[in-house]
């Protein structure tokens, strides 16, 4: 069985990671990919899976922690179920956007995943990008060099400032990296094809 | 990272109205309830809101999804099908924000809820009360079975209902 692609949705707290993430689910489910989707929420109650459900996807819900320390474990068990059990094309992941993205990365290079074959999808708030800067740059030095795409999200509400600013942020941590501008209500196949290659 | 700087509140309650309201109400009542929870959270001082979100589950499988960021920047909704009636919305809710005591939040919370139910004529079944020590606890006494008691703590003649 191939390996499924495993794309990665990291973005603090609030940038849209699972409007994002069920875009993308929307547009596989349209093409016949198949996928699973794995999502770690912090709360005592899951939002986001709820919707999901809702919305008829299968859903892989990792809860009572944090899946890059306390519940590693879970992630590596819930991987090696899929990779076994499922024909699955494509991993989209949400981890909790109060994470650490970096912690996952040994947990999925155990299961096989790499650097290199893992998608990092970073999206950004640019309405909160002051905030950001202001009192969670840790946060920002440590996930953003890991993205291999950035995507500035909410571009329909968010001032040209705000943007200009975002992307000055990204590029301080991760200059090589490509950035795309999006409204995640209006976005295009194209789009949507660039974060899953 | 900031798993322990930010603290949830994560509420399930249901709302329920005498008649049956289109799903297009119930969607006008959840963007005012978090506008408002956002509101009373922005009076404290040096929180940092992570994200607020609520779910609202109507009749046939209709749901109705509501976030938001900051008080100053409009709800974020998700609806699946605004047609539709319910009597009844089953919300799930769940705050994530830094620098705030549980007993703080909570009381945003209950003042959010008790506006939405009194300004929308909705009844709840959310029984937790807070003290005025600040301590949690459950109502002791039989609740006035229409508002539940809950919804006016300094409104001892329970007059927006009756």
């Amino acid at each position: 069985m191939d390996q499924p692609k495993l794309v990665l949705f990291t973005g603090f707290l609030g940038s849209g990671k699972t409007s994002l993430l069920l875009k993308c689910a929307e547009y596989l489910a349209g093409n016949k990919k198949k996928c699973a989707i794995i999502i770690n929420e912090i709360g005592e109650i899951g939002i986001d899976n709820l919707q999901m459900k809702k919305l008829g996807y299968d859903v892989w819900e990792i809860f009572g922690g944090c899946i890059c320390c306390t519940l590693a474990i879970s992630l590596e068990d819930t991987i090696r179920q899929l990779q076994e059990k499922y024909d699955t094309e494509y991993i989209l992941m949400e981890p909790s956007g109060a994470a650490d993205p970096s912690a996952l990365y040994p947990t999925l290079a155990h299961c096989g995943f790499t650097q290199q074959k893992i998608k990092n999808v970073m999206i950004m708030d640019p309405t909160r990008v002051e905030m950001l800067v202001a009192v969670l740059e840790p946060y920002l030095e440590a996930a953003i060099p890991l993205a291999d795409l950035a995507v500035i999200n909410k571009i329909d509400v968010a001032t040209a400032a705000e943007i200009e600013q975002s992307e000055q942020v990204i590029r301080q941590y991760n200059p090589g990296v490509s950035i795309a501008q999006i409204d995640v209500n209006e976005l295009t196949a194209n789009q949507i094809k660039d974060m899953l290659k | 990272m900031y798993q322990n700087v930010f603290q949830t509140l994560a509420i399930e309650t249901k709302l329920l109205s005498r008649q049956a309201l289109q799903n297009e109400k119930w969607q006008e009542i959840g963007c005012f309830f978090i506008q408002n929870y956002v509101e009373q959270l922005s009076k404290a001082e040096n929180i940092t809101i992570g994200h607020i979100k609520g779910l609202i589950e109507l009749d046939e499988g209709n749901f109705i999804k509501f976030s938001s960021v900051a008080a100053d920047r409009p709800v974020n909704v998700e609806i699946l099908n605004s047609q539709g009636n319910s009597q009844e919305g089953r919300l799930t809710f769940n705050a994530i924000v830094a620098n705030i005591s549980k007993e703080t939040n909570l009381t945003c919370f209950h003042m959010a809820l008790e506006r939405t139910c009194s300004v929308y004529g909705l009844m709840t079944d959310y029984k937790e009360t807070i003290h005025d020590d600040g301590e949690l606890a459950e109502s002791e006494e039989q609740p006035c079975p229409v508002c539940h008691g809950h919804h006016h703590q300094h409104d001892e003649t329970c007059g927006h209902h009756h």
